[in-house]
């Protein structure tokens, strides 16, 4: 009987270090926004590229130290502060399009510009950083140069983590469209993230993509069938994520991405007609609490299908809070959104792009998760920003692009 | 462990079949009840004590058996996968809930009876019913289908002409959702027309 039930597949399990970061960096003084930003940048792998490529993105989110590598598509997640006349660098390293973590130290040697990055003198061009990346068979050397500054991202440009973090969630422990996704999802590069809007039995608005529980989303067997079947309190006495938590509300969620992230756009993809009303009053509620914490946050009701739209049109809420429009450019127009979101399949669509623009629309393509399409689309250089399912990849495919002349 | 099961069935039929001299056709109707031990991948809620329960299973067949030892036909009944009281005080403010799994198998059975066993297969849908309970008023069922395997081995004493008795083992298989049941019970056959 066992061996029938081994036909469920497993993802590989992923095997994260343990690291006690308060006793490893114990005399250790944290970077302040300056040096933070010294160290923040590009960075050519002179050693260890069979890893993480030839060039990455270094990067703080908030005081996390962060590099984000195309090769294998591979984050890293790190603290680490000023120590005597050089810096250290510990944290973990994860591959998210297969199982492979494991632990990473780096320093910036004094005589390397760890010197000046401790003192905060100049722009950290030259600096090395280099050290360990722990494989499940040994460890890798790995020394990388810093070839230029980290710039601001150019119009703002939106890297935005698609259900929450991306589709690929699985790997990481979260589950797609959880907060803790959510949380997660800046450290993996992203500057906004899409959710999915759905409703219970009582019309509540949750967090959730699929019409129907099935073993993908919600493995226990004691919820199955359609999401609008089950109240909230029947979700929350046995209905888990895949990773255990539970399915958040929309205001749970909106709170949690407000007070607890540094994201700056939340985009509401809106499945079901029925809700539209109370998804706009919680929008609302929502960006009312954001100003109250000084969070500079936009969250946008997204319209993606005509019966979204009818039900939008229909609603005395209409036109009080920012919308983000999937249809053709009339509609866009008629609606007025702040944000276009065609379809890549769509091609670049330059002249109409630049159009939305100047009537100061912004434009965002979804999805896009190949390497070259994405730098097809980041050579176009039109839009305002991408969804994608690995924020990760497009992170490091953007920062590092900018480097170059 | 399917293509298996089937493998090894057709090769069984191929080495048993033979020729009749008087051909009877019959159309059998075949009761059972079992028993069962279903056996979950992973706990099924995240309160569950335990991914092993006791159940039952009654299922139903009405097969078609030519000339031949090979016979097709339909199955169908009720299965109860596992029934529980989770505790749920502490994520909500409610003590407990009564939850379960229960399933009406649609299946294309087919069965083969070489001396006096009956092995079978049947493959198609579970239709699935999860139970959610706090009391009357308070409750929730939802439905969803998932494929699955119902597969037998019984064995048979003639009591009348037309109708056998004797234990059955069988198993049901839903993979996707991570279950498997094996129950043991006793089969009816009653031989419903002659012909």
């Amino acid at each position: 009987m066992w061996l029938t039930l081994s036909c469920v597949s497993q993802l590989d399990p992923v095997q994260l270090p343990v690291i006690d970061y308060q006793a490893e960096l114990a005399g250790t003084t944290p970077l302040d926004g300056t040096r933070r930003v010294i160290v923040s940048g590009t960075y050519m792998v002179e050693e260890g590229n069979g890893r993480l490529g030839d060039t990455v993105a270094v990067h703080f989110d908030g005081l996390r130290f962060t590099i984000y590598a195309a090769r294998n598509v591979t984050f890293v997640s790190a603290a680490g502060g000023a120590k005597a006349d050089s810096a250290i660098f510990i944290g973990t390293w994860r591959a998210v399009t297969g199982p492979e973590a494991g632990r990473l130290d780096l320093s910036a040697p004094a005589d390397q510009g760890g010197k000046e990055l401790v003192e905060g003198k100049g722009t950290g061009k030259g600096l090395v950083l280099q050290g360990t990346l722990q494989l499940q068979n040994g460890r890798y050397y790995i020394r990388m140069r810093k070839v230029s500054a980290s710039r601001t991202r150019l119009r703002g440009f939106q890297i935005i983590a698609h259900r929450g973090g991306g589709r690929n969630s699985e790997r990481l422990g979260r589950s797609e469209n959880s907060i803790s996704m959510m949380l997660l999802s800046s450290t993996l590069g992203a500057t906004g993230i899409e959710i999915d809007v759905r409703m219970t039995k009582e019309r509540i608005p949750i967090v959730f993509h699929d019409p129907t529980f099935t073993a993908r989303t919600v493995p226990s067997p004691y919820v199955i069938g359609s999401v609008e079947n089950y109240t909230l309190l029947q979700m929350r006495t046995v209905a888990r994520l895949v990773n255990g938590e539970q399915i958040p509300t929309l205001r749970e969620t909106l709170k949690a991405v407000i007070d607890s992230t540094l994201l700056s756009f939340v985009w509401l993809d809106n499945k079901q007609p029925l809700v539209v009303d109370s998804v706009i009053r919680i929008q609302q509620e929502m960006l009312d609490y954001a100003k109250t914490r000084n969070r500079d946050i936009r969250i946008l009701f997204g319209i993606p299908e005509d019966d979204i739209l009818n039900a939008y049109e229909a609603s005395p809420l209409k036109g009080t809070t920012p919308v983000l429009c999937e249809l053709d450019v009339d509609v866009v127009r008629r609606v007025n959104a702040e944000v276009w979101a065609p379809r890549f399949t769509a091609g670049t669509q330059d002249a109409l792009v630049k159009e939305m623009q100047k009537e100061g629309r912004e434009v965002y393509v979804w999805t896009l998760d190949d390497e070259n399409f994405i730098l097809q689309y980041l050579e176009a250089d039109v839009f305002d920003g991408i969804l994608t399912n690995y924020p990760t990849l497009l992170a490091a495919l953007f920062y590092t692009r900018q480097a170059k002349p | 462990m399917k293509t298996s099961f089937m493998a090894a069935l057709l090769i069984l039929w191929s080495v048993l079949v033979r020729a009749q001299t008087d051909s009877v056709f019959t159309l059998e109707t075949v009761v059972s009840g079992a028993i069962q031990v279903t056996k979950y991948q992973a706990p099924p809620a995240a309160q569950s004590t335990t991914n092993t329960f006791l159940g039952s299973s009654f299922i139903g067949k009405v097969l078609w058996r030519p000339n031949h030892i090979l016979a097709v036909g339909l199955q169908t009944g009720y299965v109860t996968f596992s029934s529980e009281v989770l505790q749920t005080q502490g994520t909500t403010n409610i003590p407990d809930v009564k939850v379960g799994l229960t399933a009406i198998p649609v299946q294309m059975a087919i069965s083969m009876n070489p001396w006096s066993l009956d092995i079978g297969v049947g493959l198609g849908v579970y239709v699935l019913q999860s139970i959610w309970r706090i009391d009357q008023d308070q409750r929730a069922n939802s439905t969803a289908s998932e494929f699955g395997v119902h597969s037998w081995i019984g064995y048979e004493f003639m009591v009348l002409d037309r109708l056998a008795i004797g234990p059955e083992l069988s198993m049901h298989v839903l993979s996707n959702r991570g279950v498997a049941a094996l129950a043991l019970g006793v089969r009816v056959r009653f031989d419903a027309i002659r012909y």
